[in-house]
This record gives structure tokens, sequence and C-alpha cells, in this order.
């Protein structure tokens, strides 16, 4: 799953957080993702992707939630 | 345990220099000492605006190694040598790593002139020349000026205080000075103190080339361009740098059996109130006057000076006229002074930390850094006993200044006694 892959090479970049304990059903706050480095990670994947998210970054409370933002911007990017 | 008026004693229970060669504080002190110089060529990355200057800077740190990714984040350079000086001065102070709670009697009090100047420069680069439309969301807090005392008291758990001053080349002095009188009025127990910057942004760099105030670029003389006091001196050398002092009541680093390098006797501050950059002599008289009161020290009793000197033309000859108006000619001719900048370069808000430390390291060991290079003394800076060569020894010294001395007029002395003594 590409999206969950982008997930954890932000984590990798940005915080200490090992990227192989990260799972599509981590939650953001147990793996020590707390707000403030969410805003950080979803700059990354937004510079790594050359997307704007704004609003429809929502706030996101697990990895499932984070991948479900990006996909619809990885199928538009596949597709375009 | 106090002194006169009920005040409390202050002492330094340890410390640090950052070592811009790859060094420690040792290796700081022993080039101090030998008249060794840190100082080389700088080349600016920008081929259009960079430009070849004598300075003093970090080869490349790993900051992500030694602070972890998490910390580098959301840090500017200023920010992680001060955390880096920091846990440095705390386990040479024999602390433990902080507790779970915040401890409400320590304090932070860090001293910067720049702050997060190289988070807004690379943001304009990005902007101006890269063409990106936004900024990481992490940069308010990378550029923020009290970024630095915030992560050290994150660290440290100083729940007491995080104040940062911001007051050009005597920044790190004034913060040393108010941490001190925090501990000494009874509000807090420890205080981290110290400071850092890292003035070699290109807009600074450019900035005090416009003033034409930096000493002049010379391939093979770089290590020798900063001299202070001596008839060819011609301008000041930017250095990076940061260092930091661990200041304890006396009490308190007793009680703990912490090692005590000096006691923190006096701190003098004034304020020229005249000109913006032209130095004056009677507001460093103020300055120091004030801090020997304080201390209780008579001039006799001082048996060294770390100058501010930073090798202008003016400003070196000024303070020399301070010293010798404060001390009288007599007592000025025989009191050792040197000028360390000639070895560690100017590190403007970190620079007051840097030489205070060095101050207190010389007076616990008996051994004075002499001013470096100081072959053919300026007759206008004539009148006090330079070091100059190898390093002086001073058996029974008592007593020790720190002069900082900065643009806008603001004047920091910091007097410090041997610890066993007073």
């Amino acid at each position: 799953m590409q999206a969950l892959e982008l997930i954890r090479r932000g984590i990798a970049a940005n915080t200490d957080i090992d990227p192989g304990l990260v799972s599509i059903d981590s939650r953001l706050d147990e793996i020590g993702i707390d707000s403030f480095t969410l805003l950080e990670l979803i700059f990354t994947l937004e510079e790594e992707m050359n997307i704007e998210l704004g609003d429809d970054a929502g706030t996101p409370e697990t990895v499932r939630d984070l991948v479900d933002i990006l996909e619809p911007y990885l199928t538009e990017t596949q597709g375009g | 345990m106090t002194d006169r008026a009920g005040q409390r004693r202050v002492v330094v229970t340890g410390l640090s220099i950052l070592d811009p060669l790859g060094g420690d504080t040792e290796s700081v002190m022993t080039r101090a000492l030998a008249g060794e110089s840190s100082i080389r060529l700088h080349e600016g990355e920008d081929e259009a605006l960079g430009m070849r200057t004598p300075a003093v800077f970090f080869d490349p740190v790993d900051f992500e190694a030694r602070l972890g990714k998490a910390v580098c984040r959301v840090t500017d350079p200023f920010a992680r040598l001060a955390l880096l000086a920091a846990r440095e001065a705390w386990a040479a102070a024999g602390l433990p790593e902080r507790e779970k709670t915040s401890d409400p009697r320590a304090g932070v009090h860090w001293g910067t002139a720049l702050g997060g100047i190289n988070t807004f420069e690379n943001g304009y680069r990005a902007f101006w020349k890269e063409g990106r439309r936004r900024l990481s969301p992490m940069s308010v807090v990378m550029g923020m000026n009290n970024a630095a005392a915030a992560q050290i008291g994150m660290q440290f758990g100083l729940g007491g205080q995080a104040s940062t001053s911001s007051v050009a080349c005597a920044s790190a002095a004034i913060a040393i000075g108010e941490g001190y009188r925090q501990i000494r009025d009874g509000e807090m127990d420890r205080m981290v103190v110290g400071g850092s910057d890292l003035p070699l942004a290109l807009g600074v760099l450019r900035a005090w080339e416009a003033m034409h105030m930096l000493a002049p670029c010379d391939d093979a003389g770089a290590p020798r361009a900063c001299r202070p006091f001596h008839v060819d001196r011609a301008g000041l050398v930017l250095a990076e740098g940061a260092a930091c002092l661990i200041l304890e009541s006396r009490e308190v680093a007793e009680r703990r059996g912490a090692p005590i390098l000096a006691e923190i006797s006096g701190y003098g501050a004034s304020n020229d109130a005249s000109h913006v950059v032209r130095p004056d002599r009677d507001g460093q008289v103020r300055a120091i006057t004030a801090a020997l009161d304080e201390a209780g020290l008579t001039p006799s009793s001082v048996g060294y000076i770390n100058a501010h000197g930073t090798a202008t033309t003016e400003g070196d000859a000024t303070e020399v006229a301070a010293i010798r108006e404060v001390f009288g000619d007599e007592l000025a001719a025989r009191l050792p002074i040197s000028a360390t900048k000639a070895v560690h370069g100017h590190a403007m808000g970190a620079t007051g930390a840097i030489e205070a430390a060095i101050t207190i390291l010389a007076l616990d060991r008996e051994r004075l850094p002499p001013t470096a290079g100081l072959d053919v003394l300026d007759p206008a800076c004539d009148g006090v006993d330079h070091i100059r060569g190898a390093p002086r020894k001073a058996t029974g010294i008592k007593a020790a200044l720190s002069n900082s001395f900065a643009f806008g007029g603001s004047n920091a002395v910091l007097a410090f006694t041997r610890s066993g003594g007073h």
C-alpha cells in the first residue's frame, strides 16, 4: 500500500519512532505522534506528494485515517 | 548560607564550552592557554553574495545522532548548540537526568543576539531563491528567540523560569548575571545560564561587512586575523559558539557535595546612554565598579580581567582607559589582562558565556590565557599588564572579572572569586 509506505517514510524522517512499528491500525497518539508532530508529518507528506490538503486533512486519529486522507490524491496522481 | 544583607552566595558547579573544532571544553581551554586560534577561512556558499572571511565555525555536527530527529525537526541550530552545551555542563555539575516532575526552584536564563536567524533566512531563501510557496509549520518554534531556553527547560525539568536576554554582545553575560541575581535573592536554587549564536547567516555577515567592522580576509593569516590591543588590529572575527554555566546557591551545592569551580561574587550592569556604537569609558567604569562593589572586592584583590577586547580600534582603547580609571594607573599597570577573542572569535550573544567559562577555569587552575598574537602593542592600549606569549602562572589569585560591552551601550561585568576564597 503506497500511502502507508509514504507515512512510514514521513515518520522516519521526522521522528525517532521506529517505522517498523507503524501499522495500519496504529493509533497516532499511541505510537508517539501528538498533534504538533502530526502537523509536521502532514506537511512532509504534502511536500512529498506535491499537494495541499488544507481542511481535507481533518483530524486523523489512526494511521488508517491518514491513509484514507491520502489515497484519493494518490489515485488522482496515478490516474492523471 | 548568606552574605551581606542576607543575600545568598552563588557558586558555579559545572560549565561547558562547545569546541567548534570537534573537541570539548578541555580542548578549548588548552588552546586558549596556548594561544592557539580556532579561526579559519570561511567561504560562503552563495556564489554571487558569499564572501571569504576569517571566522570560527563548527565542522558539521551530527545533531541527529546527538539529539535525535524529534528534537532536530523543531529546533534551529542555535537551540541545538544550546542543548549540547547545557547537557555537558549539567553532567559536569554531577546532576542527574531530569526527574519526572519539574523543579519549581530551578530555571534557565539564556543569551542570544541572533536567535533563530538561520531559520528565517532559510525561509526567505526558500521563497525568493527556490520559488517555494510554503514554510514548514515548525518555523515559528524553531525561529523564536526563546527556543533555546525552552528546550533547555524541557530537557532538565526546569519549572521555575525560562528567560532569554538578547542584548547584542552582552547577551550571555547579562543572562549569567540575571540568573545569578535570582539565586542570590532567593527566588531560585539552581539556574542554567549561558548563550549560543550562529552569526554567519549571509544577511548578518554582510551587515557586519557593511559597517567595516570585520577583520580583513587573508588566506594564510586567518588564524591571526583577530588581534586585540595590537597596533595593527583591524576588526572583529565572527564566531559560532555556545557555552553554559550551572549556577547554584552555595548551600544547595554543598549539601549535595557538588564540585565548586568558583563563586560568582558580583555582577555590574550599566548603560552608556550616549551612542549606539561608540563605546563610552564612563559607562564601562560604572559596570566594572558596580561588579567590584557588589563582590566586596578591592581593586588590589583582582588578579585577572578577561577583556571584552574585540580588536576594534576604538573599543580596545576605550576598555583599557576604563580599567585604568577604575584601578588607577599604578594598580592597572600590574593587572594581568587578556582578550581571548583572538583565539575563539566573537560569538556575539554567546561570547560572554565563553569568556566567563574561560575566566572561571583560569581562576580555578591559577593559569591565565594570553592575548594571542600580541607582538606589537598599540600605545593607546598601554597601561595594563597585557599577558603575551605563554600563559601566566597566577598562584594565589583571588578574583577575576569578565567584561562584556555591547553595541547599543549595554555593559555587563561579572566578578568571580576562587571557591575557597572571599
